[in-house]
């Protein structure tokens, strides 16, 4: 109440001729900052989401692949947002972003995922490694047959039914010691089992190979498994030498019995040195040339090591032109899935999920296996995708390999003059706001500093009638606020306004230069987040021009004040 | 919830009851305290100095110089002196717009406010005296200058009622308008002062600074710029604040006609001492006793609490 007295004298005393005009200047530097504040902002974040946006219909369109997770793709002439439509009214849950994918739906792990030639039109939906049992995965696989969708490297796990499997079991009475994981790694129990999917046919010829090691004692610790995955290459490869040391049992795919652990407590349970008692081995990325060598890992897997189920080999299409590739997956949560982290990557990112990277497939010694990774693979030149759940982490992901010496790409790279031009507006006009902006708040302080020259009769009085300190010292601080929230109060509106006309003269503009036929966009996105945080900001930064003025004023001896008349 | 909510109301009323309770006993108390007793001192001053430091730290002049002074409820203390012989000094230390200078020689600086003895030195000493000077000053001191010092767009009801605003709760604003009829200014209690004469604005100065009820009231060359009906009407104003009120009236001048005719004791500064200090009855009121009266009846119609009688000036 005081406060209110002081402010409405000293305000009131204040908007005389000269001091009133300086006010008035002082707010319309502030509406102005805001102003171009806002169009700063909501350009930057209005054309990033367009460009996302571009991203991901593009990607749908089978245009460019994307970094946003594996893009869910279910038929040919399906758009991406037609796709998930289509999902989500059968599921309850689906999305393109396969890491929230696996860590959001406990009861129907659906993924689908990223094919790794979408240019060709081959579109594949995968289903996740573990999901036969789970009756909402049924209802996936019902719904792709029904669809006539064309089902991918891991057809074999999708076409395998829960019921399918029963009956193959009943068929394979040797089996029937491993029935009990009927309704979770079913497909792991079918030795040599390859699902052909006939209508695939023309873009995937596929054989699974899986190595399902069943425990026993030779299986216990680490160290074990280490060594046995070194047999395992040394034998496929024809007894190439390898050090031994490069082996990385952590890479080593880990599939345990006991579900509960997740794959980073398996992972420490490993690096502990505890017995784990099952391993999966999966090899990925093999051309149909591969299949032989392949086909002599099984055998050297069956003849070296009888607690050997099964193996399966995933391998690629062999049509497919240029660089080899190593497709990466985060194997997350799931229940007895495979897990493969990087650590660096992994603990500075736990969003991101680096599935394998080059350097990793290093250590783990692909030279060691050069049956596996033949001349004409181009072992120099390979690749590896890395899903991660936002643009974010993905660029972050992406300066962690650059460091590594590593050549990148991501989709967003296409749009990469678009960027620059947003880069290189925000940051010219940027600047243009810091000048207006210390502009606005000098004028604040020099303001307030002639108020209090020029008011010290004013604030000599009031200490006299009994106002203390503190108290004229709030009242200037209040002033400068007050300036900064009038200034966004008219700035903000303002600045949404010339948004909107700047938005028609962009979008034809921006789209042309970004070679993008879509101009329907927005470029300008309002957050309302953000909005606040620039009132806010202005705010406080204006207060914060208040304070030595306020100080000024504060410390004003009223005795001396009261002398200027 | 609905029952807890009730309760809890119920609770709060009862709460609120015993609070308003104790608080009009505190204000009873309060009242029964803050009565002014004539002769009880207010101020003491035991070797009070003030000086004045230039940038670099040397001093530059004795504002005041080791004074000794007691003060007491009801005095009308007049002091002259020559220019920078500290008069204004003395007075803004005892109206706590400047501070004595805290250094561990400085002496006692006693001032009895309700029923406690502040010693402002200490406090000072303790670093605790800017925002206490501030509501002394709020509570306790009524200034009133020679250049009025107005808020000059502000009405003349408005500057009044500024002179409460910072004071203690329970003082009534409303008081304004009764103090400035009372004073001749009925008028122009809407008016801007920066429209009025000068004698006007004094007497809205003067009001502000009755308005609050002071226990000391300083004035500083009150009458310096004004005709001969204002000067009396503002110095029969300070007596019966003084008189009749029980405030202790410090009245700075250079005339020295007046201090003989209303003040009941002189201090005569030099160098920033107290070169003289002299007590007389006065002599003759400037006023006409019947208007003295009248103005006082007047100005006591509003409520004001009379503590002394004694208008008589025989």
């Amino acid at each position: 109440m005081k406060t209110s007295v002081v402010a409405g004298v000293l305000f009131s005393s204040m908007w005389h001729g000269y001091r009133r005009w300086m006010t008035v200047f002082n707010i319309l530097s502030i509406v102005l900052s805001v102003m171009l504040a806002t169009v700063i902002t909501a350009f930057s974040s209005g054309v990033h989401r367009y460009i996302r946006h571009l991203v991901r219909t593009e990607a749908a369109a089978g245009a460019v692949r994307t970094n946003y997770g594996d893009v869910l793709v279910v038929d040919d002439k399906m758009t991406f947002a037609e796709a998930d439509l289509a999902l989500r009214r059968h599921f309850d849950a689906t999305t393109y972003d396969a890491y929230n994918l696996w860590w959001r739906s406990e009861s129907h792990q659906l993924m689908l995922h990223n094919p790794l030639d979408l240019k060709r039109g081959g579109i594949y939906t995968s289903l996740g490694n573990t999901f036969i049992g789970d009756p909402e995965a049924e209802r996936v696989e019902e719904f792709c047959a029904a669809g006539g969708w064309i089902t991918s490297d891991d057809a074999a796990e999708i076409v395998l039914t829960l019921t399918a499997a029963r009956a193959l079991l009943q068929q394979l009475p040797e089996l029937h010691d491993v029935s009990q994981l009927i309704g979770r790694d079913i497909w792991l129990a079918l030795p040599g089992t390859l699902k052909h999917d006939p209508a695939a046919s023309a873009r995937v010829r596929i054989t699974g190979v899986y190595a399902h090691l069943r425990d026993s004692a030779c299986m216990t610790t680490a160290g074990t498994i280490q060594k046995m995955y070194s047999r395992i290459l040394a034998n496929a490869n024809g007894a190439r030498d390898h050090t031994y040391d490069r082996m990385r049992y952590r890479l080593l795919a880990i599939t345990p019995l006991d579900n509960t652990a997740s794959p980073v407590q398996e992972h420490d349970a490993r690096l502990a040195g505890e017995d784990i008692p099952l391993l999966c081995l999966r090899v990925h990325d093999l051309t149909e040339r591969a299949l032989y060598p392949m086909a002599a890992l099984r055998e050297s897997l069956a003849r070296h090591f009888p607690e050997v189920l099964r193996v399966e080999v995933a391998a690629r299409d062999a049509t497919n032109e240029g660089p080899f590739f190593v497709e990466g997956r985060l194997w997350t949560d799931p229940p007895g899935e495979v897990a493969v982290l990087l650590d660096e990557l992994a603990s500075k990112h736990p969003k991101g999920a680096l599935l394998c990277s080059p350097r990793l497939w290093n250590e783990l010694g692909y030279e060691a296996a050069p049956a596996v990774f033949t001349d004409s693979w181009k072992p120099e030149a390979h690749y590896a995708y890395y899903y991660f759940s936002d643009l974010d982490a993905a660029r972050e992901g992406r300066r962690l390999l650059q460091r590594w010496g590593l050549a990148t790409y991501m989709p967003i790279d296409r749009f990469a003059g678009l960027i620059k031009l947003v880069h290189v507006a925000t940051i010219s006009a940027g600047a243009l706001l810091l000048v207006i902006l210390t502009a606005g708040t000098l004028g604040i302080v020099v303001t307030l500093y002639t108020e209090v020259d020029a008011g010290a009769h004013d604030i000599g009085l009031l200490k006299a009638l009994g106002a203390s300190n503190s108290l004229v010292g709030v009242v200037f601080l209040l002033k400068g606020a007050l300036i900064g929230f009038m200034g966004a109060l008219l700035g903000i509106p303002a600045g949404i306004l010339l948004d909107s006309r700047l938005n028609q003269r962009l979008s034809d503009t921006i789209a042309e230069q970004a070679g993008l036929g879509d101009t329907a966009s927005n470029l300008f996105y309002h957050d309302p987040w953000l909005m606040t945080a620039i009132v806010i900001g202005i705010v406080l930064l204006a207060a914060a021009a208040a304070i030595t003025p306020s100080l000024l004023a504060a410390r004003r001896d009223p005795q001396e004040a009261l002398r200027e008349e | 919830m609905t029952t807890k909510r009730k309760k809890h109301k119920k609770h709060k009323k009862r709460k609120q009851r015993i609070q308003q309770q104790l608080a009009e006993q505190q204000a009873a108390a309060a009242l029964e305290d803050t009565r002014p007793v004539p002769g009880r001192w207010i101020y003491r001053l035991n070797k009070v100095s003030k000086y004045f430091y230039n940038s670099a730290g040397d001093c530059v002049a004795h504002g005041c110089n080791r004074v000794s002074l007691e003060l007491r409820r009801g005095d009308f203390v007049a002091i002259t002196g020559e220019s920078g012989s500290g008069k204004s000094t003395l007075l803004s230390l005892l109206g706590f717009l400047a501070s004595p200078n805290p250094t561990p020689k400085a002496g006692q600086f006693l001032f009895r406010a309700d029923t406690r003895e502040h010693d402002l030195a200490d406090s000072l000493r303790q670093g605790i005296g800017s925002s206490q000077m501030s509501r002394w000053r709020a509570d306790h001191i009524g200034f009133v200058f020679q250049n009025y010092h107005l808020m000059n767009h502000l009405s003349a009801r408005a500057n009044v009622q500024l002179g409460l605003r910072f004071a203690s709760p329970g003082r009534d604003v409303d008081q304004a308008d009764a103090v400035l009829e009372a004073l001749g200014m009925g008028p122009y209690i809407r008016k801007r002062t920066r429209d009025l004469s000068g004698g006007q604005k004094q007497r809205i100065s003067v009001a502000r600074a009755l308005v609050k009820r002071p226990d000391v009231l300083l004035a500083d060359e009150p009458t310096g710029n004004l005709d001969t009906a204002n000067k009396c009407l503002v110095l029969a104003s300070l007596l019966i604040a003084a008189r009749r009120f029980g405030a202790t009236v410090i009245l700075v001048t250079h005339e020295i006609e007046h201090p003989p005719l209303v003040a009941d004791r002189m201090l005569v500064m030099r160098d920033g001492a107290i070169a003289e200090d002299r007590s007389f009855r006065p002599l003759v009121p400037v006023v006409p006793e019947d208007t003295l009266k009248s103005l006082a009846s007047k100005i006591a119609l509003q409520g004001y609490p009379e503590v002394f009688n004694d208008l008589t000036f025989d």
